[in-house]
């Protein structure tokens, strides 16, 4: 298998300037998305999972924006596409489907109608074949009785199906890349798993790359090729899903499988298990973002910036405990002594 | 659909308590202020008491109230509202209705037209560029229109556009008549007689009346699409529009626009219901012969009969809009059923 980039950001900060001050909501993400894989980006609450997709989308809500870095998709600059340009790659290279399923479609259109939206803004058909073709595309996602379906309106329909009707809408072009918010955070389990087979379909037979985010590092490892954990703005972490489990390298990381034994048990984990709290993006913690709850905080953690280095092939980590990292502070003058006077938990 | 008639035949029967209710109620109220409708007859002299006598016992005002009420109930039943005492001597209340009501129906037309063609447009131009100069501008002029009485901008627009630039009547008697009278409204007989004259004057006549009633409205229209609109603008469909790949106008008038309308819908519905009603002080302003007109003069001349009618008038015109209203919703909102 060639292993083609699809996607790739390099060095993405993406601002929120608002009254109480700047928002550092991405600081320096780097990332790539290949041809046919699918990728999770995981990371507690308020870690930039959302921000990052909406950036690829170039649909940051006000007050944001992407304040430095690129985003190359097939080769195409979107941090430098007009608004028109990026009309024509939304929703038909590129689409995004979201959590909630009681708000994500239009409460006054059926769903056949909204399906049929997105293939009229990007074909060049009629409305009648648009809308059988939506038909067709429900049928192909084995979802049962697509002619009554199409005519109903969303608040007719379970959260699943609503799930699979935004997931019908993000397909209808066939797009090289699916972005899914936390798609199945709101759905019970069973649905949850039929939801995520589906996901896993349009990779096997519409070769589409998928971008999912979500809490649930149990949904990771069922459905994902490679990793991406975020923090406070930072990748902290890229690597293979069996690495992540295997060999997580990120204090981080660890804790956050540490946490997972306890989360098991309560069905979905919430990644809030993890002692202390999600820094403030107005006025992050200095150097690693991470120090004020890590157990092996030094002083040059609270000096220096790590970086996403890779310290085995293909595993990135960004920690002063790695040699690469290490390499670089001790050139700079990095002091590795415990960090004195934390708060320990 | 079949839920949906049935809503409205269930609505329509609880007309009849609510025309009961709105019927004593403003039997008692009139009742229990002072003042003798046949005192007002006979002009500037005074009628004879033998004549008063008289007159008070065709009227059947010597009778007890509840009598008295009950009998104006059963003409009522007979669809006979009477006839007037004191604003028109002996002449049939219903005709006075009708006579009076197209010039506020008019009247209305107009004023719904300025509400509805600029005050959606301008809340979802507000809303759109929302904190810009349009914006502040928009938002400054309706509270200014919902700030200003009526009857002073009335008078100020008589002021300005009838006297100091003479382009429209002050007043609005001498509107030509046209060959066919269908409705009593000239705009629209005006068009079924193709008379271009009438069409022309029943525009002019009513253009300030129509934009001093209409401020108020529309000024509150503007505000209730704006900030509606604000708020489906935050909602996740309108996220998942625009990641379809849907431009900022079809997200807007496509997406957004009938899901804000489905809260404007209520206000425009009553404020048309309330116009209806008549507007008094516009109606007084611009002399115009409508219904709010009709009933003022009837409760200052105590005409009891009249005040009766006209009040029941209302509540029906109210009910019925406001059922219309809720149809409308219905309608645009396909999550409600009846
Ligand atoms: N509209 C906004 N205005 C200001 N700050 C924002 C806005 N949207 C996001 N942020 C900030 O950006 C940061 C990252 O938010 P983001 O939504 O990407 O987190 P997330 O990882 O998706 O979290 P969750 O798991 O809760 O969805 C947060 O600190 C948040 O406060
Ligand atoms: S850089 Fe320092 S503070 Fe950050 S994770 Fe590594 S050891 Fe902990
Ligand atoms: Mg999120």
């Amino acid at each position: 298998m060639t292993v083609n980039v699809l996607l790739s950001i390099r060095n993405l900060k993406t601002h929120f300037f608002t009254e109480e001050g700047v928002v550092q909501a991405l600081d320096g993400v780097d990332l790539e998305v290949y041809e046919k894989e699918i990728i999770g980006l995981v990371g507690e609450t308020g870690s930039g999972k959302s921000v990052t997709a909406l950036s690829v989308m170039r649909l940051i809500p006000q007050p944001g924006f992407i304040v430095d870095g690129e985003i190359f998709f097939k080769g195409k600059p979107l941090h430098l596409l007009s608004e028109e340009q990026m009309l024509r790659i939304r929703g038909k290279e590129i689409t995004m489907i979201f959590q909630d399923p009681m708000n994500a479609l239009n409460p006054v259109f059926t769903v056949g109608n909204q399906i049929a939206e997105t293939i009229l803004l990007h074909n060049d058909v009629t409305y009648k074949e648009a809308f059988n073709q939506s038909i067709e595309l429900l049928r192909k996602l084995n979802i049962p009785k697509p002619e009554r379906i199409v005519n109903s309106y969303p608040h007719e329909l379970s959260g699943g199906m609503r799930q699979r009707i935004q997931i019908a809408i993000g397909l209808a072009c066939q797009p090289a890349l699916l972005i899914a918010d936390e798609p199945t955070t709101a759905l019970d389990a069973t649905i949850e798993v039929q939801v995520l087979e589906l996901i896993k379909k349009l990779r096997d037979e519409f070769n589409t790359s998928i971008m999912l985010i979500t809490h649930d590092l149990g949904v990771i490892a069922e459905m994902c090729d490679r990793v991406v954990v975020m923090y406070a703005g930072n990748i902290v972490e890229k690597t293979d899903v069996k690495t992540i489990f295997k060999q997580p390298l990120h204090p981080y990381t660890q804790a956050l499988l540490e946490a997972i034994p306890y989360a098991e048990k309560k069905k979905k984990s919430r990644l809030t298990t993890i002692p202390g709290t999600v820094p403030n993006l107005i006025n992050p913690p200095s150097g690693c973002r991470f120090h004020p709850r890590c157990k092996h905080a030094m002083k040059v953690c609270k000096t220096l910036k790590p970086m996403l280095l890779e310290e085995q092939p293909g595993h990135f980590v960004s920690c002063f405990l790695y040699s690469k990292n290490k390499e670089a502070a001790e050139s700079k003058g990095g002091v590795f002594e415990p960090l004195p006077d934390r708060i320990i938990y | 659909m079949k839920g949906l008639y049935a809503y409205i035949i269930r609505r329509l029967i609880l007309l009849i308590p609510v025309v009961l209710g709105v019927m004593l109620i403003t039997f008692i109220l009139m009742h229990s202020i002072p003042g003798n409708p046949v005192a007002y007859l006979g002009g500037s002299g005074k009628l004879p008491p033998e004549a008063v006598e008289k007159l008070v016992k065709i009227y059947g005002l010597d009778q007890p109230l509840f009598i008295q009420f009950f009998l104006y109930l059963a003409n009522l039943f007979q669809g006979n509202l009477g006839t007037s005492i004191s604003v028109n001597p002996g002449a049939n209340i219903t005709d006075l209705i009708v006579t009076a009501f197209p010039h506020t129906v008019e009247l209305t037309i107009y004023s719904a037209i300025i509400m509805i063609l600029v005050g959606i447009p301008a809340g979802v131009i507000s809303a759109k560029k929302r904190n810009s100069l349009t914006d502040n501008v928009t938002r400054v002029g309706a509270l200014i229109g919902v700030s200003m009485p009526v009857f002073w901008l009335g008078i100020m627009l008589q002021i300005i556009f009838g006297v100091v630039f003479p382009i429209f009547p002050i007043l609005w008697a001498g509107i030509h008549e046209p060959a066919v009278k269908v409705t009593g409204i000239y705009l629209i007989d005006g068009f079924i007689s193709l008379d271009f004259r009438t069409i022309v004057d029943s525009i002019m006549h009513y253009a300030l009346p129509a934009i001093a009633l209409g401020a108020l409205s529309l000024s509150i229209v503007t505000r209730m699409v704006r900030s509606s609109m604000l708020e489906v603008l935050g909602e996740d469909y309108i996220r998942t529009a625009r990641a379809k790949g849907c431009s900022e106008n079809a997200t807007i008038y496509r997406h957004a626009l009938r899901n804000s309308l489905i809260p404007a819908t209520t206000v425009i519905g009553l404020q048309i219901g309330g116009l209806l009603g008549g507007a008094v002080l516009t109606e007084t302003v611009f002399a115009i012969p409508g219904i709010g007109r009709l009933i003022t003069d009837a409760i200052m001349r105590s005409d009891y009969p009249l005040v009766m009618a006209g009040v029941l008038f209302i509540a029906i015109i109210y009910i019925l809009s406001n059922l219309v209203v809720d149809v409308l919703y219905a309608y645009l909102d396909p999550r409600i059923r009846y």
